[in-house]
């Protein structure tokens, strides 16, 4: 029933037009793999650096796992928002993977001294930078944040990570924690039926 | 292989022993279920449930103090560890812990031994 209503929900969103804008891959990939994350969170941090940067140099970047990532900072985390606003103002300008390294990587630093831009805009030029900032504080930007956080409502996801993998049919949640090595035999058995 | 993953995810066990676990283990949980309900070799069906029960809850416990968010893998997906399902698994703990014991001594009074054993002994 779950599964069911979370289809329901993303065919609905994506009916009335909030098609999902931060992907990676092929669209036509055997197996879509959502990420719901919160920069802030440190399960999010230790699944992005020993899960997701494995999992899309082979499984994404080679065609077979299509990736659609939602920005989903929870209301406990302070920066959450900030950083995510970042994210998606680096992303219009083709740094996303650099300014979500660095937030990840530094999270730690920046959940507590607040410095959010500071530590996104340390990756970029000065040029880049100026343009960052500026977006980050794009109502538009805070809209589509909005929209992910809608999207991770509509399809019952009340933590993060949150990981749910389709192939053709079928919807899997995947246990919050989970190894790349068992996560990637999982994805072989999927692409092997 | 969700189970395995679940398994994986508290980080203490090698990859083949995960798969292993996570082929086997409810299987095994199962057969002690209905041992449990249908009251087969009791004393003995206690005692492993108990073990079971203790080993679950000291890695619950300790995932949940090294800070780790986990799913548990208690009942199903998407439950991350909490000091509410620490609490849960510890009632459950001290549920079969009394069975255990309870068990225990009516066996020792030889009420509860078959009549074969008890003839024996």
């Amino acid at each position: 029933m779950r599964i069911i209503l979370t289809a329901i929900a993303f065919a609905s969103l994506a009916a009335a037009g909030n098609q999902p804008l931060n992907t990676r891959g092929s669209s036509s990939s055997p197996i879509k793999m959502e990420v719901f994350s919160d920069y802030q969170c440190p399960g999010c941090k230790a699944l992005y650096e020993s899960t997701l940067k494995p999992l899309m140099e082979n499984y994404v970047d080679k065609g077979k796992v299509y990736m659609v990532h939602y920005e989903f900072p929870l209301p406990m985390h302070a920066y959450a928002i900030q950083a995510a606003c970042y994210a998606l103002a680096a992303r219009r300008i083709g740094k996303y993977d650099q300014v979500t390294d660095v937030l990840f990587r530094q999270q730690q630093s920046w959940a507590t001294t607040g410095k959010v831009g500071d530590t996104a805009c340390s990756v970029l030029s000065a040029d880049e930078a100026k343009k960052v900032r500026a977006l980050a504080q794009d109502p538009a930007i805070a809209a589509e944040v909005q929209t992910d956080i809608q999207l991770g409502r509509a399809a019952h996801v009340d933590g993060t990570p949150t990981v749910i993998i389709t192939h053709g049919a079928k919807q899997y949640r995947v246990p919050t924690g989970a190894g790349y090595q068992i996560l990637s035999r999982f994805l072989d058995s999927l692409l092997s039926n | 292989m969700l189970f395995a993953m679940s398994i994986d995810a508290y980080q203490i066990l090698p990859e083949w022993a995960v798969l292993l676990l996570g082929h086997w283990l409810p299987w095994f949980e199962l057969l002690i279920g209905v041992f449990l309900v249908a009251g087969i070799m009791l004393r003995y069906t206690a005692l492993t449930a108990t073990g079971l029960l203790l080993v679950f809850f000291a890695l619950m416990t300790r995932a949940y103090l090294k800070g780790l968010t986990i799913d548990c893998g208690c009942f199903g997906l998407g439950e991350v560890i909490s000091p509410a399902s620490l609490a849960r698994d510890g009632l459950l703990l001290g549920l079969s812990i009394t069975l255990a014991v309870l068990v225990r001594r009516r066996t020792a009074h030889g009420r509860v031994l078959p009549a074969s054993v008890a003839s024996a002994t």
